[in-house]
């Protein structure tokens, strides 16, 4: 798997790196920026009262308690949700009768694709297929060619039942 | 895949802007004298309330649902994706790998398709009237394989008609089909028969792309961006019942389905996304099969990136044009809240840049302290903030066993942190772009290829 994984910084260009770079900065200051409130109120409850002032700059410690109220209520409701709505086709999906379809079968396909049915089996054995179209995009002429002396048809597939 | 439900994250920047919105709003009408605008006030607090709380109850919904998914279905089941799973029967599989233009990647794709650790399959790669060398590479590789076929189509015709035609030529009921430059795992096929053997009402399984290429910070972003926004969200659709689209770089189908919503379509932009909603409509069910493994890469560039995105933003809200219709039908209920997602996650973008907008404008024209007040942070930013992490790292504890011979997902927590930064702020970009060319787009005017940015790699 990790032959697969193409890891080559090294390929990019300078003025690449260099904005990479300004871009990681900016993105871990953005994020102390954004969670300076959690760290402020993380501080606040170990002891660090000086804080107190930031606290009521973002909201007061008391909005914060209702907003977090908030949170859980919804979370749960939503958890519940989920849950009955899971709940709700484990037990209904044994009781729906299995769909019940036909396999396509060569007639079908040649009727919708409009092409002669004793084109297909040949086209499908053949290693190379070129295919013509008008205008719309319809197929009006598939011609099987073997490519090269050194190949053979190709097999068909074995077949079992699907 | 997809799209506009990666726009659903929201960066605090941009609830910051939404306060502005509802400000500019009520300036609008500051006497409340015109009965119409003495709404506005209370119209702007639900839409500042939707703009904030909307993302964060999505990435809720979405955490639930996905470890739903993997408690119930990856967790409990030990087995790892490169271990074979055990079969009933070995049913003939096509594999179906469109080419444009694709000298570049072609052999590499077919060399690792042969390591295949399944006993019934052949290749059938599509040559869309390439003009490179992708035929005379297909015709040297066909004659060292006896098993890939090449179907040459003599003008180029787009994704949709290579896949319809290889569809009709292949010997198989189960069509895999995977892009041209995709490395599929050796043990994909299997676990993708797997889910179809099981599962007779099943129309299309999605596989798992993984990233390969990781050079560069946006490489290695979208890593973790597969992992804790696409995986998520196939996971947590997947506990829903639907799926909002099939991968298509990775995605395998039965053809008798195929065959019932009348094939791919040949004039949408993404034409995975149509499939997806076109089986789905008609009743068939479309699963996730975590362990189908597929190496795929990815833009490096941001213009590679935008033009990617913008596809994939198009190709979501042309599907949401053309099945509006469709889903008044009773029996397309299902689709609803995914019909209803897409559209809100639109409609958000939307309004996201217009309360930047005003936010812009409003600064400029009043030039007041106040928008210093408005960027410190408080405790919903600070909620928001803990929530993206805390998805990113639910996310990625979740994937990390399809990672871990490659070194494990840990590390890409600490490059997942720019997502915000960078993702959200292009996706909303994107998204506006895509639905706008979406809309002026003309019904039946045929898809194109679209070369991509495949990343950095040694030529």
């Amino acid at each position: 798997m990790n032959e697969l994984i193409i890891n080559a910084p090294q390929l990019q260009s300078v003025y690449k790196r260099v904005a990479n770079t300004i871009i990681w900065a900016t993105g871990w200051l953005l994020w102390l920026y954004l969670l300076f409130p959690a760290l402020t109120v993380i501080s606040w409850q170990l002891g660090e009262h000086a804080l107190v002032n930031q606290i009521r700059w973002f909201g007061d410690y008391n909005s914060l308690l209702d907003l977090l109220e908030m949170y859980a209520a919804t979370l749960l409701a939503l958890a519940a949700a989920w849950l009955a709505w899971v709940a709700y086709h484990s037990l209904r999906n044994p009781l729906m009768p299995a769909k019940v379809h036909k396999i396509v079968n060569d007639q079908h396909l040649c009727a919708f694709y409009q092409i002669r049915a004793d084109e297909l089996p040949k086209c499908r054995c053949s290693q190379i297929t070129s295919v013509y179209f008008d205008e719309q995009g319809q197929i009006i002429k598939l011609d099987a060619t073997i490519y090269g002396n050194s190949l053979k048809p190709v097999p068909p597939l074995a077949t079992e039942s699907v | 895949m997809i799209c506009p439900a990666l726009l659903d994250k929201l960066s605090a920047f941009c609830f910051f802007s939404s306060s502005r919105f509802n400000q500019w709003l009520e300036s609008l009408d500051p006497g409340n004298r015109l009965q119409p605008l003495s709404l506005w006030p209370e119209l702007a607090r639900h839409l500042d309330s939707f703009v904030y709380y909307y993302p964060l109850f999505m990435a809720y919904l979405w955490m639930f649902g996905a470890l739903i998914f993997y408690f119930r279905h990856e967790w409990r089941h030990r087995t790892k994706a490169d271990q074979l799973p055990k079969l009933t029967s070995y049913p003939p599989v096509s594999v179906l790998i469109p080419c444009y233009n694709e000298g570049e990647n072609i052999r590499e794709t077919i060399e690792i398709l042969k390591q295949q650790k399944y006993p019934n399959f052949e290749i059938i790669a599509i040559n869309d009237g390439s003009r490179d060398n992708t035929l005379e590479i297909l015709q040297q590789l066909a004659e060292q394989y006896g098993n890939l076929r090449i179907v040459n189509l003599q003008t180029n015709q787009g994704k949709a008609m290579g896949l319809r035609t290889a569809a009709l030529l292949a010997n198989s009921e189960y069509l895999v089909c995977i892009d041209a430059d995709a490395l599929l795992a050796p043990e994909a096929i299997a676990w993708l028969v797997k889910s179809f053997l099981n599962n007779p009402g099943v129309g299309a399984i999605t596989g798992n792309p993984r990233i390969r290429n990781r050079s560069s910070l946006l490489g290695r972003i979208q890593v973790g961006e597969f992992s804790a926004i696409v995986g998520m969200i196939k996971r947590a659709q997947r506990t829903y019942g639907r799926v909002f689209t099939i991968s298509g770089v990775i995605a395998a189908f039965r053809r008798s389905a195929l065959h019932d919503v009348g094939y791919w379509s040949n004039d949408m932009v993404t034409e995975d996304i149509d499939i997806s909603w076109k089986l789905q409509l008609a009743g068939w069910s479309i699963l996730f099969e975590p362990n189908a493994l597929c190496w795929v890469l990815m833009p490096e560039s941001l213009k590679g990136l935008w033009n990617q995105r913008v596809r994939w933003a198009q190709g979501g809200t042309e599907v949401l044009l053309r099945y509006f219709r469709a889903l008044f039908r009773w029996s397309s209920r299902s689709m609803w809240p995914l019909y209803a997602e897409c559209l809100i996650s639109v409609c958000w973008s939307f309004l996201i840049v217009s309360a930047l907008i005003c936010w812009l404008f409003d600064i400029i024209n009043n030039a007041t302290s106040e928008p210093l007040t408005l960027l410190s942070p408080s405790w919903t930013t600070m909620l928001l903030s803990l929530t993206c992490l805390l998805q990113f790292g639910v996310s990625l504890a979740i994937d990390a066993r399809y990672e871990y011979l490659s070194g494990g997902t840990a590390r890409y927590y600490y490059w997942m942190v720019w997502y915000p930064v960078v993702y959200w702020l292009i996706n909303v970009a994107t998204t506006i772009t895509g639905s706008v060319k979406a809309i002026r787009k003309k019904r039946g005017q045929r898809a194109i290829w679209i070369t991509l940015d495949r990343g950095l790699r040694e030529k």
